[in-house]
C-alpha cells in the first residue's frame, strides 16, 4: 500500500523486515524483489507524489565546480528516474579493472557478475535482449559502421522508454501486501541497536509538520541517491555525534559524474552520412526499441595510452554560424532588414569555415556535406577532495544542507584531447571526414563542460575498509544491517548511464538479503 | 585500363616503394612505358582545372579544403606535396593514379600522426601544406 506519513501517528512505530529509504530506481527495485520474495518491507520516500517546490527545497544546497546541486536530482517519489533520459548500455570488462594509471580504481565484483543481474533487470528498465555492439544492429535497422580501426568500437545505447519507476510500478507498491510504500518521510536518525553501533535498531522518520516516528526492521538500505546517502550519514555524524561504519572519513568523498561536450565537428561527404548509422542521431528504431550508436574507444587502447573510458555521439546539426548565415540570407531574400545583424555577423564569423563550407554547396562549388557535432562523454575518476560534505546552512527538518565540490584529475582531462585527437584521425584516415577541434589540447575543451547528473562514488564500495564505505554486498564496512545501493557505491563509473546498473545492484542486493533472512530463520 | 605499374629498376631491386616513390621514379623517366596518359588526353581547361576537379573528388574521402569548401585553387600544392611530382609530371598520369596517390598518402599521413591542427581542422600533412597556402599563412 502507499500512504504518506500524515497517516501515521507521531511516536508510533512501523516494523519490517527491511526498511529501505529512498524510492528511485533502487528503492523500488529492490522493495518489490524482497516482496516477491516474502519479505514486510517499509519503502520510505521523503518526498511526495508529483514535484513540489517544498520537497525539492530540501535538495537546495553549495555547489562548488559543478552544476547546481539542486536542480540536478528529483526529490518525490521515483526520484531522479523522473528527469532520466532513458540511456541504457552495459560497463566495459575494463571498467572493472584496477588500472594502475587511475588511482582506486576496480572494483571487488566482476563483471560477469553484474551483467547477470544487468540482463535480470533489462524488464525493469524495458530494454531488449539483443546486444549492444552496433553491428548487432546493422542489419535490422539499416545504416552502415564505418569503417575505423580496432582502436574504437562502435556500440549503441537502447533507450529505455524512459521507464518512469514510480509511475511504472506504483500498482505493484499499491497492490503488493508486503510493501507499505509511505511518502512525506523524511529520515532524519539512523538508531543503533547496540552501544558498539554496529547495528541499527530504527529509523527516525520526519513528517512535514515536524512530527516523527520510526521505523524498526532488521535491515536497512539506504536509497537515497548518489548525494543524500552520503549526506544522511554525515548529517547523522554532525549532528548526533554518531559515526556509522568502519571507514566514515570515506562517506561523501570519491564523487563522480560523467563529464562531456562538444568537443568538436566532423565533416563528411553527405552521401556517406546518409548511409551510415549515425543518422538520424535520435536513433534508429526497431519495432518499440529506439538505438542510439556511439564510437567508443577500445580496453586496448585505454590500456595502451593509459586513459579513461571515452566515447563519442555524433549530433547532426548547424553550426551557430550556419544559422546565423541562414538567417542573414532568409531575410535578405525577403527584402527585410536582418533583424539580429549585429550578433549574426559575429555568429557568422566565428564560425567561419563552417559558413564557408555552407555558401560553397549552395553555390554548386563543393559537394554537400554533413556536419556533425563529435560529443564526448568522459569518466571522470575517483578523486577523495572531490566530494559530498556538509554546509552550514540546514534545511527544513534541521538536517544541514549537502555542499557538493567536483574536482577533476588530470587524466580526466588528458583523456578526452588523446582520444578525440585518434578519433579525428582514424575518421582521416578511413576517408570518412575531417573533424575540427576548437580546443587547445590542454583540458580546455573542459571550459564548456556538461554534466551528466549522475551523482557517483560517495560511498563506494571496495574490498577493504580503508578504501571504501561499503563491501561487495553493499553492507556498510563494520556494520551488521545497514546497507547502501544506488550509485554512489561505484567505486568508478566508466562512460555509461548508471540507471540500468542501479537497478541491477539492487537485484543483488535482494538476493544476499533473502539469503540471511533465510540463513537466520 | 590496366597497367603494369612495377617499374623494372625497382624491382630488380627488389625494394617495396610507396606508391609516391613509383610515381616520382615514373616521372622521372624510368618507367616511361607504364605511364600512359597523355597530356593531350586532358580534359579541356587544363590540368590546373582537372587537379581541382581531382581534388574535389578524392578517392575514399575529401580533401580538408573540399570538406571546409576552400577554394582548391592550390591544388598543385596537394598534389606536387602527396606525389612528389610538378603540374607537368602529373599531367602524365591517369586521374585515378593521382587520386590514388593523395588518398595514399594522405592515409598514410593520418595512420602515422602525421597531421596537424590548421584553423581547427585535423588535417594530414599533405593537406596541411594546401591548406596554409590556400589560407595564405
Amino acid at each position: 500500500m502507499i500512504i504518506t506519513a500524515e497517516g501515521i501517528d507521531p511516536g508510533s512505530e512501523l516494523t519490517g523486515d527491511v526498511c529501505i529509504v529512498g524510492a528511485g530506481a533502487a528503492g523500488i527495485t529492490l522493495a518489490r524483489e524482497m516482496a516477491a520474495g516474502g519479505a514486510k518491507v517499509i519503502l520510505l520516500e521523503a518526498g511526495e507524489e508529483e514535484f513540489t517546490d517544498e520537497s525539492q527545497d530540501v535538495y537546495d544546497g553549495e555547489s562548488q565546480g559543478y552544476a547546481p546541486i539542486y536542480s540536478s536530482r528529483l526529490r518525490y517519489f521515483g526520484g531522479t528516474t523522473n528527469h532520466w533520459s532513458g540511456y541504457c548500455r552495459p560497463y566495459n570488462r575494463i571498467d572493472f579493472e584496477a588500472r594502475d594509471w587511475i588511482p582506486r580504481s576496480g572494483w571487488p565484483i566482476t563483471y560477469d557478475t553484474l551483467f547477470g543481474y544487468l540482463d535480470k533487470a533489462r524488464p525493469l528498465v524495458e530494454i531488449t535482449d539483443r546486444g549492444f555492439h552496433a553491428e548487432d544492429w546493422v542489419e535490422a535497422v539499416g545504416g552502415e559502421l564505418f569503417p575505423l580501426p580496432d582502436t574504437f568500437v562502435q556500440s549503441v545505447s537502447q533507450l529505455s522508454p524512459p521507464t518512469r519507476f514510480a509511475e511504472r510500478y506504483r500498482d505493484d507498491l499499491e497492490t503488493t501486501g508486503a510493501i507499505t510504500c509511505v511518502l512525506r518521510a523524511s529520515v532524519v536518525d539512523l538508531e543503533p541497536a547496540d552501544e558498539g553501533n554496529r547495528r541499527i535498531g530504527r529509523v527516525t522518520v520526519q513528517r512535514y509538520d515536524n512530527e516523527t516516528f520510526t521505523v524498526a526492521a532488521r535491515f536497512f538500505v539506504l536509497a537515497l541517491g548518489g548525494v543524500e546517502n552520503a549526506r544522511l550519514l554525515l548529517a547523522v555524524r554532525t549532528v548526533k555525534d554518531r559515526a556509522l561504519g568502519a571507514s566514515p572519513d570515506l562517506v561523501g568523498r570519491f564523487f563522480m559524474d560523467h563529464v562531456g561536450a562538444d568537443v568538436g565537428v566532423l565533416a563528411m561527404p553527405m552521401a556517406a552520412a546518409e548511409a551510415s548509422i549515425y543518422l538520424p542521431w535520435k536513433g534508429r528504431q526497431l519495432g518499440d526499441t529506439v538505438v542510439v550508436p556511439a564510437i567508443e574507444t577500445s580496453d586496448d587502447f585505454q590500456r595502451e595510452h593509459k586513459l579513461t573510458n571515452v566515447n563519442f555521439t555524433l549530433i547532426p546539426g548547424q553550426s551557430y554560424g550556419i544559422r546565423a548565415f541562414r538567417r542573414i540570407a532568409g531575410d535578405l531574400e525577403r527584402f527585410k532588414w536582418p533583424q539580429t545583424l549585429d550578433r549574426d555577423i559575429v555568429g557568422m564569423f566565428s564560425n567561419f569555415d563552417d559558413v564557408l563550407s555552407h555558401a560553397g554547396e549552395k553555390l554548386g562549388m563543393s559537394d554537400a556535406t554533413m556536419h556533425f557535432y563529435v560529443r564526448a562523454i568522459a569518466e571522470s575518476t575517483p578523486n577523495p577532495d572531490s566530494r559530498v560534505s556538509l554546509d552550514t546552512g540546514t534545511d527544513r527538518f534541521g538536517m544541514p544542507r549537502a555542499r557538493l565540490d567536483f574536482r577533476a584529475n588530470d587524466i580526466d582531462l588528458h583523456s578526452v584531447d588523446v582520444s578525440l585527437m585518434t578519433l579525428a584521425q582514424a575518421l582521416g584516415e578511413a576517408g570518412l571526414g575531417r573533424v575540427k577541434i576548437d580546443f587547445e589540447p590542454n583540458g580546455q575543451w573542459s571550459d564548456s563542460v556538461e554534466w551528466g547528473y549522475h551523482h557517483c562514488g560517495t560511498t563506494r564500495m571496495s574490498a577493504a575498509a580503508e578504501d571504501g564505505v561499503v563491501d561487495a554486498d553493499l553492507r556498510m564496512h563494520g556494520m551488521d544491517n545497514l546497507y547502501v545501493t544506488g550509485s554512489s557505491v561505484f567505486p568508478t563509473i566508466g562512460a555509461t548511464t548508471p540507471t540500468w546498473p542501479i537497478a541491477a545492484l539492487s537485484l543483488r542486493l535482494a538476493d544476499h538479503l533473502r539469503e540471511r533472512m533465510s540463513n537466520d530463520s | 585500363m590496366t597497367r603494369d605499374k612495377t617499374p623494372t629498376a625497382t624491382a630488380t631491386a627488389g625494394a617495396a616503394l610507396s606508391r609516391r616513390a613509383v610515381l616520382a621514379a615514373g616521372a622521372a623517366g624510368a618507367v616511361a612505358a607504364t605511364v600512359t596518359a597523355p597530356a593531350a588526353a586532358l580534359p579541356a581547361g587544363g590540368s590546373e582545372d582537372r587537379l581541382r576537379r581531382l581534388c574535389r573528388t578524392l578517392a575514399g574521402g575529401r580533401s580538408a579544403a573540399a570538406a571546409v569548401a576552400w577554394p582548391v585553387a592550390s591544388a598543385e600544392a596537394l598534389c606536387r606535396e602527396a606525389t612528389g611530382l610538378d603540374l607537368g609530371a602529373v599531367a602524365k598520369l591517369s586521374d585515378a593514379e593521382v587520386l590514388a596517390a593523395i588518398a595514399d598518402e594522405t592515409r598514410r599521413a593520418f595512420r602515422a600522426g602525421q597531421v596537424a591542427r590548421v584553423g581547427g581542422w585535423v588535417l594530414a600533412r599533405p593537406e596541411t601544406a594546401v591548406y596554409r597556402l590556400a589560407a595564405g599563412a
